[in-house]
């Protein structure tokens, strides 16, 4: 194992994050991983990884780190630009290249990728960073990360300068397109002039949100009092707890829960959600 | 209307399946849940038990290329890796549920769990339910509970069969930190803190017993044996 990156600074938060882990819900751990997985796999793609090796992820604002031996790197995501790097876009950068992720407002999680991906063993079959169960390492100023010989790189010695993602894979969040919706296990618990609201309403995320669930600000959606047993999550279930204040349960949250859930946010558009700064409205539609 | 029932796509089914060898009607009602899940929900007395089962089924031999089945009380959530695969595997697990001959898994364990009751709430507990604190803990201490979930954090247990007149609300307001090992009563379910988390329950006891611990598993094949408990399982407590 070669080391490759030395973090300068934290910035925010960044932890290591792949795609998460499956099957384990049952003992109550979520699945985790990148709140983007569109950006993760992207980053993964422009350096020859594996689409789902762990990478570096940014919260928002970004942060600092130095490369530790010549290599190819891609930042791909929201919440900051790379300084030496286009976002969207793979570079083979010499050893001792510092590269600075600068806050942008547009976006929360940047993924830096790295060929050959970074070495973490695996809890649970994924190297993603679950702090509250003390799964992944809490990273610090001055670590080192090394390299991972496992993750199958392609060779790339054809493309020198770099790649570049197709026009489609690369995103913009300023603006977030309309999010599709399926119907939740309680959607029938709704009046049709909560689903309305839910449908007509320009959403923002409210700054009480993070990895475990998004709060949603522009109003509030009203359901009938009534007893409800825990039963299982979904990432990306939008719940109504009894103040109406919808909450989209994200990456880390909890596996069981005991609010209605009004609806579901589609897979492909929870990788945009993850990416709505405070501030950036967004719609809904039903599928 | 997404809200009409045209959208779901429920089923309802009796069929006869052996458990623990005696011939039983499996009841069930699905429900799409998203774009790769179902939700089943199992009807009668061996609900719970028919949820665990099947999950530990389903895990032990993927047959259906699920992604994860995670049960919770009477519930059973199965999910797929897309839809594509959802819309196209679906009708084959029912179909599959209808035929299945459930056995209790002979890995389900009883577990004796030690509690020295000792907890913040406890007199008030017993107060709040006119009761003396000893016939409060011999009435905690009389079941045989059942692991309905793990859940709110790794490896915490929801347990059901809570005597009713022990019931006691949430508190209103939680407290920010509770301790791993804490035993509480929440509404109808008795539970054990597994980490150091934020929590509502009433606070009864502790217990010295590990619910979920990294250090028991160093490699990946005995992940498992981070948890002491899974769904199904039974738990009696004793008192220190």
């Amino acid at each position: 194992m070669n080391p490759v990156l030395e973090i300068i600074s934290l910035g925010l938060g960044v932890t290591i994050q792949d795609l998460g882990r499956r099957g384990w819900k049952r003992y109550g751990i979520p699945p985790g991983g990148a709140m983007d997985r569109h950006s993760l796999q992207i980053a993964n793609r422009l350096v020859g990884n594996d689409a789902a090796a762990p990478a570096l992820e940014w919260m928002m604002h970004g942060g600092k780190v130095r490369l530790l031996c010549d290599a190819r790197v891609a930042v791909a995501g929201g919440g900051s630009i790379a300084s030496k790097l286009s976002a969207w876009r793979s570079e083979h950068l010499a050893a001792g290249t510092i590269i600075e992720l600068r806050p942008s407002p547009f976006g929360l999680w940047s993924y830096l990728a790295i060929e050959g991906g970074i070495a973490e063993p695996d809890l649970f079959g994924s190297a993603s960073a679950y702090a509250r169960a003390g799964m992944g390492r809490i990273l610090t100023r001055g670590d080192v990360l090394f390299c991972d010989s496992k993750v199958s790189t392609e060779l790339l010695s054809d493309w020198p300068g770099g790649r570049l993602a197709t026009w489609d894979d690369q995103r913009f969040f300023g603006k977030l397109p309309s999010l599709s919706l399926w119907p939740g296990p309680q959607s029938h618990w709704f009046s049709a002039a909560a689903w309305s609201l839910l449908l007509d309403c320009e959403w923002t995320i409210s700054p009480r949100s993070d990895r475990t669930g998004f709060r949603l600000a522009g109003s509030r959606i009203s359901v009938a009092d009534r007893e409800m047993v825990s039963e299982p999550v979904l990432t990306g279930s939008i719940q109504i707890p009894p103040g109406g204040e919808p909450i989209v349960t994200m990456r880390d949250g909890p596996t069981v829960g005991g609010y209605p859930k009004i609806a579901i946010v589609d897979d492909q558009s929870l990788d945009w959600l993850a990416q709505a700064a405070p501030g950036v409205g967004f719609r809904f539609n039903s599928l | 209307m997404p809200h009409s029932r045209e959208n779901f796509v429920f089923a309802s089914r009796a069929h006869p399946a052996s458990f623990e060898g005696v011939q039983e009607a499996i009841r069930f009602d699905w429900q799409r849940y998203g774009p790769r899940a179902a939700m089943i929900a199992f009807q009668g007395e061996q609900a719970e038990t028919w949820a665990a089962a099947l999950a530990d089924k389903l895990h032990a031999a993927p047959p259906h290329q699920i992604l994860d089945a995670t049960p919770a009380f009477e519930k059973l959530l199965v999910e797929y890796d897309n839809q594509s695969t959802y819309e196209r595997r679906i009708s084959t697990l029912i179909e599959w549920m209808e035929m299945a001959e459930f056995s209790r898994d002979p890995t389900i364990k009883s577990h004796t769990i030690p509690v020295c009751y000792n907890g913040e709430d406890l007199l008030s507990a017993a107060e709040q339910v006119g009761m003396r604190v000893d016939d409060f803990i011999s009435l905690h201490l009389a079941p045989t509970y059942r692991v309905a979930l793990l859940g709110f954090s790794p490896g915490f247990p929801y347990l059901s069969g809570l005597d009713s007149r022990l019931h006691i609300p949430r508190r209103a307001v939680p407290r920010p930190s509770i301790p791993a090992g804490a035993v509480g009563i929440g509404g109808n379910l008795t539970g054990i803190y597994s980490l150091p988390t934020p929590g509502g329950w009433n606070l009864i006891g502790t217990t010295s017993a590990c619910l979920f611990d990294l250090s028991r598993c160093p490699s990946p094949d005995t992940a498992e044996s981070a948890f002491l408990l899974r769904a199904g399982d039974s738990v009696k407590f004793v008192s220190l």
